[in-house]
């Protein structure tokens, strides 16, 4: 019943399609990081109307379907800005956008979970602040955020398939479209499903192992 | 703006509620369902453990788009049998959302020190009493900030079922946004509908969470 030539045949496009896929998750996580970096930082300014911005920009992402948020930047983004941006574009900047919230939260947690001694020690010594923040609580912070940051890549790579809605060639609508095209839906999606997850299992368990190890403390 | 807005408050609002209906039935079928196969995940025996550990490796590990194109196009290829895609949308939610909260729960088991247990049986509580009375409130009031995330992943999941052209709020969303062409409204409101309910539910249960927890330390 099962017909491995479809998957077979199937192969380059689907080649494609994980193709789009991996560029449009790496794109998004950059974007998400280097917000997220930014605005968890801010959160822990003692400005008050800095942090709460910040907060409020993290739990605003928080609770935003990623659906509305990719199709709201597809249809209204180029009539706000009066450029032509391919759907791809789009689906990054609301992927990238949302994921900024993520790790915002991921990197405050972080920065909070260094103990404040070592804060207070580093000033004690007359380090500057700013190697104080790099040098001291940074390769701190990151090490206790690994594992929440190798969960929140597993997120985003399962949001990239919503991209379909919005019609990027990703992998899993390459897949249907497949189907559609033969109405032998079973092959390519079966295929789609068990790429997914090979690629995410891993993924999963090392993080699992991360916080065992003690990363997470 | 607000004549554009007017004539589709009707059908925005029926958009809603088969939302919200997603979202109810995602959150009791996942936290009732979860139950079993929690206990089975931490079972002793490996034939009852197995089949657990795979179910729920294998929706958390897979993105729920790619699990709703199967179950609705590749399934009735396997069974003949052909569902609907409200009977779809509702069946892979719940199916996924078990997974997510089987896993809340066996975490909230584990984290109940082993001196619970122990003292519970010390005190002669037969299994029942020991599970009702002892573990699972303790578990409950620790896991409470997972549920409340996994219920607020439900509700923004309920509008990936849109893929397969259910009516809830994001499918009719699209639906008038491409009938009036004015995206920008229709898609505003949609996601401010979705931002609030989102914030009000992520609030509700932080109160809940308080609460129990002054309740428990009393």
């Amino acid at each position: 019943m099962f017909d491995y030539q479809i998957v077979i045949s199937a192969f380059p496009a689907l080649l494609q399609g994980l193709l789009t896929t991996v560029l449009v998750t790496a794109a998004a996580f950059v974007l998400a990081t280097c917000l997220g970096s930014v605005l968890g930082a801010v959160s822990l300014s003692p400005r008050r109307a800095l942090s709460r911005s910040a907060m409020g920009f993290l739990h605003v992402t928080r609770a935003t379907p990623e659906m509305i948020a990719i199709f709201w930047a597809y249809y209204c983004l180029p009539i706000l800005l009066g450029a032509n941006l391919s759907g791809l574009t789009c689906g990054v900047l609301a992927l990238g956008l949302i994921g900024g919230g993520y790790m915002a939260e991921i990197v405050r947690g972080g920065i909070l979970a260094v103990d404040r001694g070592q804060w207070e020690a580093a000033r004690s010594l007359a380090i500057p602040r700013p190697v104080i923040w790099f040098r001291v609580i940074a390769p701190q912070a990151v090490k206790k955020m690994l594992p929440a940051v190798v969960n929140y890549f597993t997120d985003l790579l399962k949001a990239t398939t919503l991209l379909a809605g919005i019609g990027v060639g990703e992998v899993a609508y390459v897949a249907y479209l497949n189907g559609s095209a033969s109405f032998r839906y079973l092959e390519p999606l079966t295929g789609v499903a068990i790429l997914f997850f090979l690629l995410i299992f891993p993924l999963s368990v090392m993080a699992r192992r991360l916080n065992a190890s003690g990363s997470g403390h | 703006m607000f004549d554009t807005l007017a004539p589709y408050i009707p059908a925005l609002a029926q958009g809603f509620l088969l939302t919200l209906f997603y979202f109810a039935l995602g959150t009791v079928g996942s936290m009732v369902l979860g139950l079993p196969v929690a206990l089975a995940l931490g079972s002793p025996s490996a034939i009852v453990r197995f089949p657990a550990v795979a179910f729920v490796e294998f929706f958390r590990n897979t993105p729920l788009l790619v699990q709703l194109f199967w179950l609705h196009f590749a399934l009735p290829a396997l069974t003949g049998f052909n569902t609907t895609a409200q009977q779809t949308g509702g069946i892979a939610l719940v199916i996924v959302m078990t997974a997510y909260m089987a896993e809340v729960y066996r975490t909230g088991f584990n984290s109940v020190a082993r001196g619970q247990h122990e003292a519970a049986l010390a005190l002669g509580l037969n299994p029942r009493q020991r599970w009702r009375l002892v573990v699972i409130p303790q578990a409950l009031a620790m896991t409470m900030p997972a549920i409340g995330n996994t219920l607020v992943s439900l509700l923004k999941a309920t509008a990936i079922l849109s893929i397969l052209a259910v009516p809830e709020l994001m499918r009719t969303t699209s639906r008038i946004s491409d009938y009036t062409a004015d995206p920008i409204l229709f898609y505003s409101v949609a996601a401010l509908i979705y931002i609030g309910t989102g914030l009000a539910l992520a609030g509700g249960l932080h109160r809940l969470e308080v609460r129990l927890n002054r309740w428990r330390h009393r």
